[in-house]
């Protein structure tokens, strides 16, 4: 993300100038939203999680630290944002497909794919973003670990369990590869 | 199931989507969020009652307030 930001629009943006937080929404705009599309995976979606993400970083500008970077800070708390969006789309338990629905179509790739996705948006929204970025966009662990504000060691062991209950998931649907 | 296996079926499950840039101009969208009236809660309101309640009936609770404020 760009971050040579000038610290004079940093401090207009934390006093509530909405003049610099424009000049701030326009030059991170692109690289939040794409970090956002990585992890709801949906244009339409990502678009009003931003709009929010952006909301929430306009309230909380008074905790900003303006000698620290906006672009993580942002990031943070549009990965939370986009959480947050996920667990209220999580797909309830009595709104699940069975796995003999799912078996009439597992023969074709469509269905399986149908099946995996339903089966990993059933994770807790917490597990569906490291796995999201760790194994869909192969982002380092650093990096996961950084927009989450959680050690190296909390994401690698989230990854291990995303992959364990993504499992479980799919066994019920009839799934074994 | 190994864990390159999942990574193919989440890869299948979830392409890349069309577009990596919002479909319009979403500064509108926060503009209106800035500016939408604050509104009060329930819990808000409750707590300012409270405070109204406790003050009126025991006004010497003004000062006990002013020093935590």
């Amino acid at each position: 993300m760009p971050d040579e930001l000038d610290g004079e629009l940093l401090r207009r943006f934390v006093r509530g100038d909405q003049d610099a937080f424009e000049s701030l929404f326009r030059q991170f705009e692109i690289e939040v939203f794409r970090w956002i599309l990585r992890i709801v995976r949906d244009t339409s979606t990502a678009e009003d999680v931003l709009v929010e993400a952006f909301w929430r970083a306009y309230r909380a500008r008074a905790r900003f630290d303006s000698s620290r970077s906006f672009g993580a800070w942002m990031r943070r708390i549009a990965t939370n944002a986009a959480r947050d969006h996920l667990r209220s789309v999580r797909p309830r338990a009595g709104g699940i497909t069975t796995s003999d629905d799912i078996g009439a179509s597992r023969s074709a790739d469509r269905g399986l794919s149908e099946s995996v996705a339903l089966a990993f948006r059933r994770l807790p929204p917490k597990l569906q973003v490291v796995a999201t970025l760790a194994l869909i966009e192969e982002r380092a662990y650093a990096e996961i670990a950084d927009a989450l504000v959680l050690p190296v060691g909390t994401v690698k062991s989230r990854v291990f369990r995303a992959v364990r209950a993504l499992r479980k998931e799919l066994a019920c649907l009839g799934i074994q590869p | 199931m190994s864990e390159d296996r999942v990574k193919n079926l989440l890869h299948s499950a979830f392409p890349q989507p069309d577009s990596q840039n919002p479909s319009r101009d979403l500064w509108p969208s926060i503009v209106d969020h800035i500016q939408a009236p604050t509104a009060w809660s329930w819990l808000d309101m409750s707590v300012v009652a409270g405070v109204a309640i406790v003050l009126v009936t025991l006004p010497k609770a003004l000062l006990l307030l002013a020093y935590h404020l």
